[in-house]
């Protein structure tokens, strides 16, 4: 059966229950309200969001992905299937309001791999570098700077694993 | 903002809870009958999790159960797992949203519940309807969710109901067990249903106990009696509306009532009911049990003649601590203390200091003069439940436990219950004995499962005087097809003024508590595997609910004593409260306007009766029914019976009327009657429920940002201003400590993000637990995951200047051992000072403050610094060296304690050390013979050891001689306390509790050190044996030789299973990797790694010495070091198989003896030197 979501733009998207259960919110929701004519409102996620979102649900709807029970290598950075690593090259801005989106929809598989990207982004990079990538204002005094350097110093030489 | 229609969301529970019960064909697994119910599950097709269904039958009409159930608070009493219930909010007279909190006889801790709970009649099937879907409130923080469930009460014959009860549960939902061993919880849950196996039970014999004397009216009396008859009501209508008067009596009028009651005196047993939710809410005892009136005794302070007699060690003006009197009182205590320690810790003020396989220890401070401490954790143990349960305070516990000296039972107070007296060595001065009153309780659950629960008898503020308070405690024996698994909760509160950590610091007391409480239960296990006595095997008649004979002895003792929860008047991190669920005012889960939003709870008495009743609405004007908004007409309890007129009348009738008025308002009694027409009584009132807040259950409670964060209201400037702060935390928590230090630097808005303890936490989990599993049942796994940093988080705790300089200026040693009494266990010497890594020392003045605040927010960003600075000294294998200069011959033997070293020489003398001065202690000498080793001189070293706390005999060194002797030394008075003699010559001990192995020439031999027989002996010919050492399973002993073998010796069946060939010198040293793995040293210059499941060659042969390897020391499979004739070797073994050498010490003398452990090495030359590297500090 299909549901209908409506963007924050008003543009109503018909999916398949299935699919659009796959986020965790959407999923309550339904089960709450029961199944309606009425589409479902995101007032949280734009219409060019939710698209890319609906294709990373259908994607992984179709392409199950193995059950790995190995918790361990949850946080492993390295493991992002070939398909998500491309989904996630985007623009930044884009990456990040897929970020809220996955987080506000709950959808945990596509907020694992797009902040695992931004991790990536920041891997092997100075802290210089850093603020370069991602335009962050350095609000630190000299004197600070330094201080905070030094008081870290026991984490640095010991190079990127 | 999104509401659905209530009505709507209880018809589709209906609908499904009904068609779960009434829908018979699907295929449901028989579980087994408990206590004359059946149990039956099956999977849940449509998520993972199981519905479960139980179906009992109860000799009345529906409506007592019924009205049972309707009461929710009634449910605490009744139901023995159900620690908490409460009406939270009446929505109509047919529903209503309720709070339970439920323990798990599992030793989960407890969950709580809001559900929305509907009842119903359906008069065509002669049924009646509970049906409870869980929902949020505002007022309960994050509940459990469970799917639609419910019960049905289905009239079979006038005097015969059929119960069923259907509860789903998704995996979700039982989460809180599957904290210990998910594996082994989930299945025992998942074929037990333990806790639906207990509700239903439990409510048959609460009715059966309470409503005795209408079931037998209802035989008595009428012959056919028919709740869904009416013309058998109207019968009835006289007694109705007398019992009806009476019930509004009840509400204003406390003299009548007495009458009443003396005309009926009958009919008491229904008033029961009634009486214990106004004592509940009086604040008065609640005993389902028994109807005394306690109330009466309110008020008066109370002295306790008979017993201070009993308890001579009590004084009189003692005051004591309340005893709650339902059978399950301790078991709902010790919930909530599961919940505290294992759901958050945090929040409630708990640190966890120190924590491996099994165990974990937290501590908190209550207030200056006095610490919490903690310990939950979990073992399996091979022995029958009742074997172990015997071991566990018993009178065999003063013979196995460190702690305890004595146990006497000194009164039992009902079939589960007993008072008992406790004496036990107090920490710091073992020589004194102090004794304590307990409450013990012992449950036996369904499934085998035995819970002891206990908690010290006397008031939190006698602390003072016993030094020791035992909060609600317990063991759960939770038998499983092969063994049992003992799930274990320790709490108690010890005084500690601040005076006592100038002589004992506070690391090295919460060190020894939390070393002798694991030995206590390992103690347990030991002796459950290895029984000491032949246990008679009594066919013991586990008494539970029924046989308790209203606590008579209890009454007659407590009736007199005031009850009085204290409240602790000064906590540190004071526990929120979390079942603060008094603001029922602020609901936001509401009916939006629709319904009235007085908090008003209509007090009706809502009957399902005939026609008859409606002439019963004489109800005489109460206060509480003027807000009502439909009174219905307020009739007898049930037709059956109602000949009888039961009334619903206030026994204790003391409490002054507008309290009365207060506790009606609360506590609405009221009770549902069947008729036809029942409908047209009740009130409806629509409702709406909020969707937003939270149908389901399922989003995670939010964390609270940091409050730095919001005053400093500071911004990145970039996209990353766009995520909530949870997300940047996410994000931060997939990168390393190198990324995350850089991320610091980056802005002040992530350096302040990077300080979050949390993250450091997940970090240091992840790098430095990553090979300990939560298996409770392997061995190799047994992992330290912060011995080392606990020992500088603590120092950390004491730490400050004025100490460092006293320290640093004049050895406390002398002056501080003279002003305590009795220093036993603990050594009074000055802890070492604590080594702040160098940049923080560079940095120290100027940025002390900023340091201070770090030390207390920030705990595991300093663990894991303090752990990544240890690694890398030791992988420099950069270490501060001390020498100890004292012994002028070889040293054969030496261990360190935290703050000491324990040395032993051919020079015939054994030294104590001061690790803070490196001074030499004390020196004993043994007679005329050399010191050739004591007691785990040289153990494979684990993280759950640690010397002297592992050692068999409470404070006692045992030292092997060369001349055979073995000495006891007492480590507190420094002297040899007792001799023994059983043998005259040794090249080497081996003293493994009891059991004393000795080798000499080719022989090695095993004693039992009691009786000082020999039990076993082993001859290898043509050889020499060099060293020996047992296995972790104390069932083989492995013999370096120096024909160039390791021999392993079957000790049970006193055989040479294996050999090990492949040095080409004699082999002069070994110890164990892990259970299988170990590793030897030898003369021809390498070291070499096998494993005895694969004998027939090295698994690695290491040419890393240039000389005569001849110690050799591994600690918790992660570091190791071997010692040569004039080097040592340090070892890294994590990670990869084969050993990676870090880095090579050169020495002037041949190494003899080595010991290593997280942070330290200590090594033993031939010379007499002792060298102490420390690798925390430079």
């Amino acid at each position: 059966s299909l549901v209908k979501l409506e963007s924050s733009d008003e543009k109503v998207f018909e999916i398949e229950k299935e699919i659009a259960c796959m986020s965790v919110t959407i999923k309550n929701m339904i089960e709450d309200i029961g199944e309606s004519d009425s589409p479902i409102p995101l007032p949280n996620v734009t219409s060019t969001i939710l698209e890319k979102v609906l294709d990373y649900c259908r994607h992984h709807h179709q392409h199950p992905s193995p059950q790995g029970d190995d918790k361990k290598d949850e946080k492993r950075l390295d493991d992002i299937p070939p398909y998500d690593r491309d989904f996630c090259k985007v623009d930044q801005p884009t990456l990040f309001e897929l970020i809220l989106a996955a987080n506000y929809l709950d959808i945990k598989p596509l907020l694992d791999v797009t902040c695992k990207t931004v991790a990536n982004m920041i891997r092997g990079k100075t802290p210089e570098e850093i603020r370069k990538i991602f335009n962050i204002k350095n609000d630190f005094t000299p004197e600070e700077e330094e201080q905070i350097r030094k008081e870290n110093e026991w984490c640095e030489d010991k190079g990127g694993n | 903002m999104q509401y659905v229609n209530g009505m709507d969301i209880v018809k589709s529970v209906y609908d499904e809870v009904k068609y779960l019960i009434n829908y018979t064909t699907m295929p449901w697994t028989d579980l087994g009958e408990y206590e004359e119910c059946s149990v039956q599950s099956i999977e849940n097709p449509t998520e993972e999790g199981l519905i479960f269904k139980c179906i009992g039958e109860i000799n009345t009409s529906p409506e007592i159960p019924l009205n049972v159930l309707y009461n929710a608070n009634l449910q605490q009493i009744w139901d023995e797992l159900c620690i908490e219930s409460k009406k939270i909010e009446q929505l109509d007279s047919c529903n209503s949203v309720d709070y339970y909190s439920f323990g798990s006889p599992l030793g989960g801790a407890p969950r709580d519940f809001v559900f929305l709970r509907n009842f119903s009649v359906d008069f065509e099937n002669k049924s009646a309807w509970v049906v409870i879907r869980s929902i949020h409130h505002e007022s309960i923080p994050s509940p459990t969710y469970m799917k639609p469930s419910g019960w049905e009460f289905l009239q079979i014959s006038p005097n015969k109901t059929r119960i069923t009860l259907v509860v789903q549960i998704n995996d979700l939902t039982i989460a809180p067990y599957l904290r210990i061993n998910s594996v082994d919880l989930k299945r025992i849950y998942r074929n037990t249903g333990i806790q639906i196996t207990h509700t239903l039970p439990n409510l048959i014999k609460y009715i059966k106990k309470n409503y005795k004397k209408e079931i037998e009216n209802n035989f008595k009396k009428f012959k056919t009696p028919d709740l869904f008859n009416p013309n058998l009501n109207n019968n009835n209508n006289n007694n109705n509306n007398n019992n009806n008067n009476n019930n509004n009596n009840n509400n204003n009028n406390n003299n009548n009532n007495n009458n009443n009651n003396n005309n009926n005196q009958q009919q008491n047993i229904k008033n029961s009911n009634s009486n214990e939710n106004n004592n509940n809410n009086s604040d008065s005892i609640t005993n389902s049990n028994s109807n005394e009136n306690l109330n009466e005794k309110d008020g008066k302070k109370i002295l306790l003649p008979q017993l201070s007699e009993e308890f001579e060690f009590l004084d009189v003006d003692e005051e004591l601590y309340d005893v709650d009197k339902t059978p399950t009182f301790m078991f709902k205590e010790t919930s909530k203390t599961v919940g505290e320690l294992e759901v958050n810790p945090v929040e409630t003020g708990w640190n966890c200091f120190r924590k491996f396989n099994d165990y974990t220890f937290y501590y908190r401070d209550y207030d200056e003069n006095s610490l919490d401490f903690a310990c939950s954790g979990s073992s399996f143990i091979d022995a029958s439940a009742e074997v172990i349960f015997s071991y566990i305070f018993s009178e065999y516990s003063c013979k196995i436990d460190q702690w305890t000296c004595g146990m006497k039972t000194l009164k039992k107070l009902d079939q589960v219950t007993s008072l008992e007296r406790m004496s036990f060595r107090s920490v710091l001065a073992p020589k004194d004995v102090l004794s304590a009153v307990l409450v013990k309780q012992v449950n036996y659950f369904q499934k085998g499962i035995i819970f002891l629960g206990y908690r010290s008898l006397l008031k939190p503020s006698t602390i003072v005087k016993t030094g020791f308070w035992y909060s609600p405690s317990a063991y759960y024996i939770i038998p499983q097809e092969r063994g049992c698994i003992i799930r274990y909760i320790l709490k108690f509160r010890m005084y500690l003024p601040p005076s006592t950590y100038k002589i004992y610091p506070k690391k090295q007391i919460l060190y020894v508590i939390s070393e002798k409480t694991r030995a206590t239960v390992e103690m347990i296990k030991y002796y459950s595997i290895n029984p000491f006595y032949l246990h008679k095997r009594k066919q013991q008649e586990f008494p539970h609910w029924e046989g308790i004979d209203k606590f008579s002895e209890l009454a007659e003792i407590f009736s007199n004593i005031q009850i009085r929860h204290s409240k602790p008047s000064l906590i540190i991190n004071s526990p929120p409260n979390s079942n603060n669920h008094e603001n029922e005012k602020k609901r936001k889960f509401r009916d939006n306007g629709i319904n009235s939003t007085s908090i008003s709870i209509p007090s009706t008495q809502f009957c399902f009766s005939s026609g008859g009743g409606s002439g019963g609405s004489s109800s005489s004007s109460s206060s509480t029914s003027s807000s009502l908004t439909f009174s219905p007409p307020q009739q007898l309890s049930s037709p059956t019976s109602s000949s009888s007129s039961s009334t619903f009348s206030n026994d204790s009738a003391l409490i002054d009327n507008n309290q009365q008025l207060d506790i009606n308002n609360n506590n609405d009694q009221e009770y549902l009657r069947f008729s036809e027409n029942w409908e047209s009584y009740i009130t409806r009132k629509p409702f709406l429920l909020l969707i937003s807040s939270g149908l389901h259950l399922r989003k995670p409670p939010k964390k609270k940002s940091p409050r730095y964060l919001e005053s400093h209201n500071l911004k990145t400037c970039s996209l990353f201003d766009l995520l909530p702060y949870e997300m940047i935390q996410y994000i931060f928590t997939l990168m390393d400590a190198t990324h995350l230090i850089r991320m610091s630097r980056t802005c002040k808005y992530f350096n302040r993000i990077c300080l979050d303890d949390n993250i450091w936490r997940d970090l240091y989990n992840r790098e430095f637990t990553k090979n300990s599993s939560d298996s409770l049942f392997k061995w190799s796994s047994i992992e330290d995951i912060n011995l080392g940093t606990e020992k500088k988080q603590l120092l950390d705790l004491t730490f400050d200047h004025s100490k460092k300089k006293s320290n640093n200026s004049s050895p406390l040693s002398a002056s501080s051992s003279s002003s305590s009494p009795s220093p036993p266990l603990l050594p009074p010497p000055p802890p070492p000072i604590p080594q702040l890594p160098d940049m923080l020392l560079e940095n120290n003045n100027k940025y002390n403050n900023r340091e201070q605040i770090q030390k207390n927010e920030h705990y595991w960003l300093n663990m894991f610094r303090e752990k990544e600075t240890i690694n890398r000294h030791w992988r420099a294998g950069n270490g501060k060296v001390s020498n100890l200069r004292g012994h002028k011959g070889k040293i054969s033997c030496l261990q360190m304690a935290p703050n000491q070293i324990f040395t032993g020489s051919k020079d015939k003398e054994f030294k104590s050390w001061n690790i803070a001065t490196k001074q030499c202690e004390s020196t004993t000498r043994c007679g005329a013979s050399s010191v050739i080793s004591f007691e785990k001189d040289n153990f494979t070293k684990l993280s759950t050891d640690i010397f002297p706390y592992c050692l068999f005999m409470h404070g006692i060194i045992r030292l092997g001689c060369s001349n055979g002797a073995i000495q006891h030394y007492n480590i507190a008075t420094k002297e040899i306390e007792k001799e023994q003699r059983f043998l005259y010559v040794s090249n080497g001990f081996i003293f493994m509790k009891r059991d004393i192995y000795s080798y000499e020439s080719n022989t090695v031999k095993l004693y039992d050190s009691e009786t000082e027989q020999e039990l076993q002996m082993i001859e290898i010919e043509n050889t020499k044996i060099n060293h020996c050492k047992i296995g972790r399973f104390e069932n083989f002993c492995m013999i370096a030789c120096t024909d160039k073998t390791v021999k392993l010796w079957d000790i049970d069946s006193n055989k040479t299973e294996l050999v090990l060939n492949g040095h080409k010198g004699s082999v002069n040293c070994l110890d164990f990797l892990n259970d299988y793995q170990l590793i030897t040293g030898s003369s021809d210059k390498t070291i070499r790694m096998w494993d005895i499941r694969n004998p027939s060659s090295a698994i690695h042969n290491i040419k890393s010495h240039s000389s005569k390897v001849k110690a050799i020391s591994i600690y918790n499979n992660l570091r190791m070091c071997t010692g040569d004739e004039d080097s040592i070797c340090l070892w890294n073994l994590e990670g990869s198989n084969e050993p990676n050498l870090l880095t090579t010490i050169n020495n002037l003398s041949p190494v003899e003896c080595l010991s290593i452990d997280d942070e330290t090495m200590l090594a033993g030359f031939s010379d007499g030197e002792v060298s102490y590297y420390d690798f925390n500090s430079k």
